[in-house]
């Protein structure tokens, strides 16, 4: 029993080493990083809860259980109102470097929140990986470098960690969605189609009509059923990737982005918010070295500012006067908008992941990735 | 990295609601929860038809005559998304299925986790004058929406609709109350 108590424990810190050299990424990295997303989301994608409070209660049917099951029908105004502050003023410290930690804790909380009640009206949407990327982060130092206000340093384990737990979530999110389809559709019955049943819904229930997928209905059914079988491969491999090396983890990640990208001409579902997390594994030192060389310059901190302040305004002024505020480039109703912009996502995010793999790790970052140097971290945080 | 009871307690938290959802059904997926969507289903191959089921919402014109509504316009702002829910559940206007059916649904109740959320005459009332002044922003006077289920079944090669059929009506008058 004690061999097999330890055989496990051994186990553990063997698989736990080997995710944490295959994900792992420099804090200078990841406060670029930082940065961009904080960027992106600001321009793109702020969530926005107050609209909620303008819709009568009898459509509050909140999932049995989460937060708002709590209450008995949706919150006030005020409520939302406050929360939307809260997660925009959050988002904007996260970019400039603000006590990074504190307000990525504060803006996932935040956020969560928000989503308990927005999917009150029957449905849960499945964008929880950003969350979970965001308060992955907020322990992996990101909030040092690039930063207004930084934040304290922290250990190599911290950020090892960190990026270490985020691919686990992934993997296991990527699980959820592939182990049932696994049960129905791993199988040689070319008569039943997993992909097509999908198609349809899109197409006809969703009114995706776009692209490629008036021709779904034209592909063989054996075609089909590879398509199928690829699917569910593809969702549940991630782990093995993983556990194979940094290439192939890398790999797996450029194979989620044409995945996405097939998604989007097939079925017209780009789900373009995933991007960020795939992204957060990129080694973005050489755009660090060229951000820093910008700062320096006199007139970089006045413009970086001013530009800030303007979005910042445009947000307002959005939250108080448009619809689906939380999507401003892409609302969710101009679909055909949604489908072109998730292209030039998902096709930006392919070449930089693709580039990323293809780019030789720098010497000093690759002694940061053997298994020896972070395994001898490891026992000194085990002691 | 992470210690063993770390690991242990992590895969807990992650299977748990995983389970619940694939035994319970979707009614009891956790949130928040770290899961993806599932949309296992299949449909048959290369069939000359298939079959959709979709709702849809009509008011009346001043002449009695049915107009067919965009209900992304009828429920803004809320987004495209959740509207199906929102209509099957006829606006939440009517008091809700029983429950209690199942162990689980018995279980939850006994724990005051499922609740009775029969709407109030006070949020039917607000719910009312919410979807009157909807109606009103399209155009449309009379207090009264219809939901409609259809079934269409399509033709595989041309797309076209073979044969409509109605599958059941609801009519809602938004100036009575019970």
């Amino acid at each position: 029993m004690k061999r097999l108590f330890a055989l496990i424990k051994q186990s553990n810190h063997v698989i736990w080493g080997r995710i944490a050299t295959s994900s792992f990424v420099n804090v200078k990295s990841l406060s670029m990083f930082r940065v961009m997303m904080g960027l992106f989301l600001l321009i793109a994608y702020v969530p926005s809860f107050s609209w909620i409070a303008d819709v009568p209660n009898t459509f509050f049917n909140p999932p049995t259980l989460s937060f708002a099951n709590l209450f008995d029908q949706f919150p006030s105004k005020l409520f939302f109102v406050v929360l939307d502050n809260i997660i925009l003023i959050s988002l904007i410290c996260i970019t400039l470097g603000i006590r990074a930690k504190v307000f990525s804790i504060i803006y996932v909380i935040s956020c969560l929140i928000g989503l308990s009640f927005q999917y009150s009206f029957g449905k849960i949407d499945h964008s929880i990986m950003q969350y979970a990327m965001i308060g992955c982060m907020a322990f992996s130092g990101w909030g040092i470098h690039l930063a207004i206000l930084p934040d304290k340093k922290v250990s190599i384990v911290s950020t090892a960690r960190s990026l270490s737990l985020l691919s686990l979530l992934l993997c296991f999110a990527m699980f959820s969605a592939g182990f049932e389809k696994a049960l129905y559709w791993l199988n040689f019955d070319l008569t039943l189609n997993g992909f097509l049943m999908w198609s349809h819904y899109t197409y006809f229930n969703d009114g995706r009509q776009f692209l490629l997928a008036p021709y779904v209905k034209f592909i063989p059914p054996l075609i089909l059923k590879i398509i199928d079988i690829s699917a569910v491969i593809f969702e549940l491999s991630p782990f093995i990737f993983l556990l194979i090396s940094r290439k192939s983890w890398r790999m797996w990640l450029c194979i989620a982005c044409s995945f996405h990208l097939a998604n989007t001409f097939l079925l017209n579902i780009p789900f373009v918010i995933n991007s960020i997390v795939y992204l957060s594994f990129v080694n973005y030192n050489w755009l660090y070295n060229k951000t820093k060389n910008f700062i320096k310059h006199p007139y970089s901190r006045p413009t970086i500012i001013a530009s800030i302040i303007a979005i910042t305004l445009w947000r307002i002024v959005i939250a108080h006067n448009s619809y689906s505020k939380h999507i401003t480039i892409a609302p969710t109703f101009l679909i055909q908008l949604d489908i072109y912009i998730g292209i030039l996502i998902w096709t930006i995010a392919l070449f930089i992941l693709g580039k990323d793999l293809l780019t030789k790790d720098h010497p000093a970052d690759k002694i940061l990735y053997t298994d020896a140097t972070i395994q001898e971290k490891v026992n000194i945080s085990a002691n | 990295m992470f210690s063993l009871r770390f690991s242990m307690i992590l895969m807990i938290l992650l299977i748990i609601p995983l389970f619940l959802r694939i035994s319970f059904g979707n009614f009891y997926e956790p949130y928040p929860a770290i899961l993806l969507p599932s949309g296992a289903g299949k449909v048959p191959v290369q069939k000359d038809n298939f079959t959709v089921k979709y709702l849809e919402l009509y008011s009346q014109d001043k002449n009695g005559n049915w107009i067919k509504l965009n209900t992304h316009d009828l429920l803004y702002p809320i987004p495209v998304q959740y509207q199906s829910t929102i209509i099957s559940n006829g606006f939440g206007l009517e008091k809700k299925a029983n429950l209690g059916n199942r162990r689980i649904e018995r279980i939850l109740m006994k724990m005051r986790i499922i609740k009775n959320r029969d709407p109030s005459q006070r949020h039917i009332s607000k719910a009312n004058d919410w979807l009157i002044g909807q109606l009103n922003i399209l155009g449309l006077k009379e207090p009264v929406i219809k939901i409609v289920q259809k079934e269409d079944l399509i033709s595989t090669a041309s797309g076209k609709i073979i044969n409509d059929n109605t599958v059941y009506e609801k009519i809602i008058c938004l100036n009575k109350t019970e």
